[in-house]
């Protein structure tokens, strides 16, 4: 599935972009500026010595791509490998793949539709958020990209 | 343009593989050779559990200190690959894997094939460490 198939809405030049996903039964979403694109789960390679949130290691059109899986680092159930889809992500630092089950769709966001994350989330998840939004999926998780790739680094 | 030559080997199920300068031989297992050389377990060395029944042959390696023998289900193939071809592991990986002989990967028919350097492993020998018989270690 290609990042660009994805319907996008018109948005305001106040809006945010965000790319929604689904890991287990659970919607999350990143700002697009930090999403490269989405693959398809390819074979992935597991690596000695990793930690167990990171699944292993992709080939990305000749290039390595370490491979987190988002459901393991959020305490869900994790999947069995092969049908899921990695969102490619960058931070000012490293670029990563994380494991999800399938892209949602784009959402456009009015600033003042964050809300805080719920304080009845548990602890280990809430610190991946740095918020939530309700629109037409239902209640979706804005990632805190940089704790879930630190998570990922130091299990 | 650089070649580097490249002994696939599987182990626990995984493909890995091995510059073909480090690697002396690859012998059938024989469990007699421990009185003389330990061999020691590579599934175990990288933290893989070992789906096969027991270890099938012995990889033998040159490392800075000598020559260390591992057990390996099998070898596979011999290819040649451009230097350039050998990735270094994304920053996410790399520094654990780093200690267990793994800093480089190649990407194989669309798959990517860690690399082992033999000479970057621990080489901690212990009872636990060292491969006993081809049928009596099925973990």
């Amino acid at each position: 599935m290609a990042l660009e198939s994805h319907s996008q809405p018109a948005v305001s030049s106040a809006e945010l972009r965000y790319l929604a996903f689904s890991a287990g039964s659970e919607r999350y979403a990143l700002p697009l500026d930090r999403v490269a694109g989405v693959q398809p789960e390819g074979p992935i390679t597991r690596v000695p010595g990793a930690t167990a949130l990171v699944r292993g290691v992709m080939n990305l059109r000749g290039r390595l791509l370490a491979v987190v899986d988002l459901a393991a680092v959020l305490g869900l159930p994790v999947r069995p490998p092969g049908q899921g889809h990695v969102v490619v992500v960058r931070t000012a630092d490293l670029e990563a793949g994380l494991l999800v089950d399938h892209a949602d769709e784009i959402l456009a966001v009015e600033p003042g539709a964050i809300e805080p994350r719920l304080s009845t989330l548990p602890g280990e998840r809430a610190e991946f958020l740095d918020g939530q939004v309700r629109c037409s999926l239902g209640l979706v998780g804005l990632l805190r990209l940089e704790r879930v790739l630190e998570a990922a680094q130091h299990g | 343009m650089a070649e580097c030559q490249l002994l696939l080997v599987e182990v626990a199920g995984e493909r890995l593989a091995v510059r073909s300068s480090q690697v002396v031989e690859v012998r059938v297992f024989d469990p007699r050779s421990q009185a003389t050389r330990p061999v020691l377990d590579l599934a175990e060395a990288l933290g893989l559990a070992r789906q096969s029944a027991g270890p099938g042959y012995e990889l033998v390696t040159r490392v800075p200190r000598g020559i260390a023998c591992w057990s390996i289900d099998q070898a596979q193939d011999m290819l040649a690959v451009p230097e350039e071809a050998l990735l270094p592991l994304p920053p996410l990986a790399r520094g654990p894997a780093a200690e267990r002989g793994i800093r480089a990967a190649v990407v194989l028919e669309g798959r990517v094939v860690l690399v082992l350097d033999p000479g970057e492993m621990r080489l901690e020998v212990s009872a636990e460490s060292t491969v006993d018989s081809p049928r009596s270690t099925g973990r």
